[in-house]
C-alpha cells in the first residue's frame, strides 16, 4: 500500500462523531427546532451535559454561573454555541495526546488549537461575515490532521527536514512532496468524514494556502491569520516551527494590521490558562 | 556561534531545569540550575549573565512595546520587551550582578516564511531589545535571531553557557 493510501485508510478509521453532535449540528439550521427535545437528547449523556454546563457558566462563554440546564444554555447562548462546546469537548481527548513527528508534547497541539480558536473568534468579531462560534470551531480543528499524520511524518522526518532546510520548502510543501498529502488536507478529509459544514472544512483544508481555495471564504482568512499569529507567538510549537508561508492578501482583505494582531495575542494570553483549565475539568466528556 | 558538541552533556546531566514560560522571567544564582525557555517563535528570549557574581537571568517576551496595553503591562511586565527587560535588569542588579560584568545573549524574533510579513512582531521585538540594551550600555555578545525555525534557549547558571536548540541541533551562543 502506498503512503497516501495508508494515510487515507487511517482517516477513514477515525470513528464518526457521536450522533448527538451530528444531530445538534443539523438542528442549528432548523428554525422549527424544539429546544426541549434536543436538550433531552443531550442530557442522556451525563458527562457531556456536565461539560456543556461548565463551559456555559465560564467567564469566556459569558454566563458566569447562571446556566443550570442545557435548554437554558441553548436559549441563552444559541444552538451554534452549544454545538461548538459539545464538539470541542468531544475532540479534546484526541488533541491532548502527544503527537510524534511534529514533536508535539502532551498539551502542545491542544494549546495551539485553543489559542487559534480564541484568536479566530476575536478576528471573526471584527468582520461581519463570519460567525464567532464557527471561527472558534474551525480554529480548534485546523491542525487536527497532525494527530493523524504524526507517525508518517516521524518516519520521513529526515527527508522532510532536508526539503525544508535545503530546498526552501515550507513544512506543508515538504509533507506533500514526501507523503503525497499534508496535514491541512488530512484535517479537511477528517472534517468531511465528520460531516462538518463546507465553509469550516474549506477553511481548515486551505489554512496554509488561502489562495488555492475556490471562491471567497472569509472564515478561511480568519483561520489563516489566527494560525499565523499563534504560530508567531509559539503557542504549542512543534518541530515544524514557523516553516509555513503567510499570505498577506488575507490580512489586506480583513483589514488587519500589526497593532491589531498584537492586541489579539494579548487577549489570548490572558484567557488561555482559564480555557485550558476549563477543558481539563471536562475530561469525562464523550470520547 | 559554534555547534555545541559538549553542550549536549550539559543538558543531559539531569540537572534541575527551571522553565521560563511565555511572558515570564527567572533569575538564579543556584550553580546547579539550568534556565530554559521553549517555543521561541517571534517572541524574544534574552539571557543576562554576570560571570563574576555567577548569576544569570532569562526572560521570554511576547511583544515589543507595553504602550499597546498598559494595563496588562502593569500586571505582567514580562509580556513586553520594554517593561520586561527593564524589570529583568533591575532584578538582576538587586540580586548582586554588576552592569560592567553583564553580558547579554538574544534568541528568537523569527517569523513565518514569506517576504511580505503579515505581522512584524519578531522584527519589532528584536529592534526594541537592541535599543534597550544599547541604552543601558550592555553588549549583546551573541545572538541567534530571525528566520523561521523553532528555538529553545538554555542558560547554564554555573558557566554562563547559552545554548539554542533548533531543528534537532544544538548551537552554543
Amino acid at each position: 500500500m502506498n503512503l497516501r493510501r495508508e494515510i487515507l485508510a487511517k482517516v477513514s478509521a477515525v470513528p464518526p462523531l457521536p450522533e448527538v453532535i451530528v444531530k445538534l449540528r443539523e438542528c442549528c439550521n432548523d428554525p422549527d427546532i424544539d429546544y426541549s427535545e434536543m436538550a433531552h437528547v443531550i442530557e442522556l449523556d451525563a458527562g457531556l451535559t456536565a461539560s456543556i454546563l461548565r463551559l456555559a457558566n465560564s467567564a469566556y462563554f459569558g454566563c458566569r454561573g447562571t446556566v443550570s440546564s442545557v435548554q437554558f444554555a441553548m436559549t441563552r447562548l444559541g444552538l451554534r454555541r452549544v454545538h461548538q462546546m459539545a464538539l470541542s469537548v468531544c475532540v479534546a481527548p484526541m488533541m491532548q495526546s502527544p503527537v510524534s513527528g511534529y514533536a508535539l508534547g502532551a498539551e502542545s497541539l491542544w494549546q495551539h488549537s485553543l489559542a487559534t480558536a480564541m484568536a479566530a473568534e476575536i478576528l471573526a468579531k471584527k468582520t461581519k461575515n463570519v460567525e464567532a462560534s464557527e471561527a472558534f470551531t474551525a480554529g480548534m480543528l485546523h491542525d487536527l490532521g497532525k494527530s493523524v499524520l504524526g507517525m508518517f511524518v516521524e518516519n520521513e522526518m529526515v527527508e522532510i527536514r532536508r526539503l525544508v532546510r535545503d530546498e526552501a520548502h515550507s513544512f506543508d510543501e515538504a509533507e506533500r512532496a514526501v507523503l503525497g498529502t499534508d496535514h491541512a488536507a488530512v484535517a479537511g478529509m477528517l472534517l468531511r468524514h465528520w460531516q462538518l459544514p463546507h465553509n469550516i472544512v474549506e477553511a481548515v483544508r486551505w489554512h496554509h494556502k488561502p489562495a488555492s481555495a475556490e471562491g471567497e471564504n472569509p472564515l478561511l482568512d480568519v483561520i489563516h491569520l489566527a494560525d499565523i499569529l499563534c504560530m508567531d507567538i509559539g503557542w504549542g510549537q512543534g518541530d515544524d516551527g514557523l516553516e509555513y508561508r503567510q499570505d498577506r492578501t488575507a490580512a489586506t482583505r480583513m483589514k488587519i494590521d500589526n497593532a491589531t494582531g498584537e492586541l489579539i495575542v494579548c487577549s489570548v494570553l490572558q484567557g488561555l490558562e482559564e480555557m485550558k483549565e476549563l477543558f481539563e475539568m471536562t475530561g469525562q466528556g464523550v470520547h | 556561534m559554534t555547534v555545541a558538541t559538549e553542550s549536549k552533556s550539559v543538558l543531559q546531566l539531569g540537572r534541575p531545569m527551571v522553565t521560563v514560560d511565555i511572558s515570564d522571567m527567572k533569575i538564579s544564582s543556584n550553580q546547579n540550575e539550568i534556565l530554559a525557555t521553549y517555543s521561541l517563535g517571534s517572541c524574544v528570549g534574552v539571557v543576562l549573565y554576570d560571570p563574576v557574581a555567577r548569576i544569570g537571568g532569562m526572560i521570554h517576551c511576547m511583544l515589543p512595546l507595553s504602550k499597546i496595553d498598559p494595563e496588562k503591562a502593569a500586571l505582567r511586565p514580562q509580556m513586553f520587551v520594554d517593561t520586561g527587560v527593564t524589570a529583568l535588569l533591575q532584578e538582576i542588579y538587586a540580586q548582586g550582578a554588576k552592569k560592567k560584568d553583564l553580558v547579554a545573549k538574544v534568541a528568537g524574533a523569527g517569523s513565518p516564511l514569506g517576504q511580505e510579513m503579515i505581522f512584524k512582531i519578531g522584527q519589532r521585538n528584536y529592534t526594541v531589545v537592541r535599543k534597550l540594551l544599547w541604552k543601558n550600555n550592555i553588549l549583546i555578545q551573541a545572538e541567534d535571531v530571525g528566520g523561521s525555525a523553532a528555538r529553545t534557549l538554555f542558560l547554564d547558571i554555573a558557566t554562563g553557557r547559552t545554548i539554542v536548540k533548533s531543528g534537532g541541533q544544538e548551537v552554543e551562543l
